[in-house]
């Protein structure tokens, strides 16, 4: 099978044409770097994003905390899972990195906070 | 009156006034103070919570957050003062900045140097000229950011969006992960100029819809909007009577376009380039006043924080030369923009140094070159985008010339392969 992607690991977004069958990817072209060929892979067997979002916080300064998860998730579930990560509500003080929620789903992924709110 | 003595003054606590603040006081700059008019560090980088960021400077994929949380935990680990809730109102004489703050009212700081990192902003509305009501519900797209992403509120439910500019397009995303009916994005212009991964990972993967060559023509509604008409437009931009319809919706954000803040770099008399919208600089980022220094977005609008990150440092680079009395404005050699180019800087140049021309094309080109026929310069690139900016390093060899021959005007062409 046969497929035209733009990669997305950095603001070139390189057009890659991509041969591939059920199991895996055959081919890539028109990639400037190696990540151009990890991303075409990842993309057709197993698609991913970071997910990015706010949960409630009090606080002085700010009334959401932005929080992501630590590494990319499946692209599929990113809109379920920011429905669940909303519920959690932050307190202060939190600094970046520290994690909102371990495991998250049993997912094997941290949510972490993206900002120190320290007051 | 109070008054304070500093070596340097940076205006503006976002990525470019950071990176300036802990440039120079990473090169021995004692007396350095940031005066910013929000309540926290960080300008437009705590709201933009999306990853993207940090790709080309720390090689990794951070958050805007914690971009900024990088920078704010330096300048905390330092002897850099800084001025949260104060607005700097003027740039008088002899540098003399005239500031405003919630605690102590007005004073005036006596500054030896000065970075402009005053950031950009939103065109709206009544720049693009949409007839029809004025209900409420009609937003700039940074502006829905900043409520939906640091203060909570909701803008409203159904959402067009004028503009794919990179603010529309993730906000776009933003409001769908928010739960809202995104009904689409809509850009006037026969291309988007905002980056294809954001075309990609913001429009694709949730299927919102990206109509090229198309544009708001009018509002509807009374005190809320109720709905806006959309219509095609033709090659002249202008819309098409006929291919237009009415579309239900309560909220339309605006992405089109910004526009470097620089009213106070005006107060202090600074020459501004009508097309980049910022102040005339050399290579050092050397503005036509003695001693102030720009960069971020005040200077030219970036794609990527990476690079306001690194002019802010050069910016530093440059205050911390001048108070040592190594460096002078540069006033020889104008850099004039040519064809297919929208806006050149620096727009000076000693012709001593190698450059940098940071260049913001006028339209898409394929095999393109950038031609500077007076110093016999051709470099090829691969494809010119409005949307990413262009960076053309010139050797000083290639500049001798400009002393040599003492040419006055430089200018710049991006050329297609003939």
């Amino acid at each position: 099978m046969k497929k035209r992607l733009t990669c997305i690991e950095c603001p070139v977004g390189c057009i890659l044409d991509i041969e591939y069958n059920k199991s895996r990817v055959l081919s890539v072209k028109g990639n400037e770097c190696s990540k151009g060929e990890k991303f075409a892979h990842d993309e057709i067997i197993d698609p991913r994003r970071v997910l990015t979002t706010t949960i409630g916080i009090e606080s002085a300064l700010f009334n959401r905390l932005p929080v992501r998860s630590r590494i990319d998730v499946p692209r599929d579930q990113v809109m379920d899972m920011i429905r669940q990560v909303k519920k959690i509500k932050a307190k202060v003080p939190v600094k970046a990195g520290d994690i909102i929620i371990k495991d998250f789903l049993e997912s094997g992924i941290d949510i972490i906070s993206s900002f120190t709110i320290e007051k | 009156m109070n008054r304070i003595k500093m070596d340097l003054v940076v205006i503006g606590g976002g990525p470019g006034g950071l990176a300036a603040a802990l440039g120079a006081y990473e090169l021995g700059l004692k007396k350095i103070l940031i005066i910013e008019r929000e309540s926290t560090l960080g300008g437009i980088l705590p709201q933009c919570i999306h990853n993207g960021f940090g790709l080309q400077y720390f090689k990794k994929e951070l958050t805007g957050p914690e971009y900024a949380q990088i920078f704010i935990d330096k300048i905390k680990n330092t002897k850099i003062g800084t001025l949260p809730d104060t607005m700097a109102l003027s740039i008088g004489r002899n540098r003399t900045i005239t500031i405003s703050g919630r605690d102590k009212g007005i004073r005036e700081i006596e500054a030896k140097s000065i970075v402009l990192a005053l950031g950009c902003r939103e065109r709206t509305r009544g720049a693009i000229n949409i007839p029809g009501t004025r209900p409420s519900g009609i937003f700039t797209a940074g502006l829905v950011q900043k409520m939906v992403n640091i203060e909570g509120y909701p803008p409203g439910k159904e959402i067009v969006i004028l503009g794919s500019g990179d603010i529309g397009l993730i906000m776009a995303r933003r409001l769908k992960f928010e739960g809202y009916d995104v009904k689409g994005v809509y850009e006037i212009m026969p291309f988007s100029t905002g980056l294809k991964r954001n075309i990609v990972q913001c429009l694709e993967d949730y299927n919102i819809p990206l109509k090229l060559s198309h544009t708001v023509t009018k509002i509807y509604g009374d005190r809320r909007l109720e709905a806006v008409e959309i219509s095609e437009v033709g090659r002249n931009l202008k819309p098409i009577a006929r291919k237009s319809k009415k579309i239900t919706c309560d909220t339309l954000l605006l992405s089109v376009g910004l526009i470097p803040e620089n009213e106070l770099a005006a107060t202090a008399g600074i020459a501004i380039d009508k097309y980049s919208g910022g102040p005339v600089v050399d290579e050092n980022m050397h503005t036509s006043v003695d001693g102030i220094f720009a960069c971020g977005n005040s200077l030219y609008v970036n794609d990527l924080v990476d690079n306001v990150t690194k002019d802010g440092y050069i910016a530093a680079e440059s205050a911390c030369a001048y108070l040592e009395g190594k460096i002078k404005r540069n006033t020889k050699t104008s850099v004039l923009a040519g064809d297919n180019i929208a806006y050149i800087v620096p727009q000076r140049i000693s012709g001593k140094s190698d450059i940098i021309f940071r260049i913001r094309a006028g339209y898409p080109m394929e095999n393109a070159y950038v031609k500077i026929p007076e110093i016999n310069f051709t470099k090829k690139t691969r494809f010119v985008f409005p949307g990413e900016m262009l960076f053309i390093k010139v050797k000083k060899q290639y500049l001798k010339k400009i002393n040599l021959m003492n040419i006055e005007s430089i200018v710049v062409n991006i050329e297609q392969e003939k």
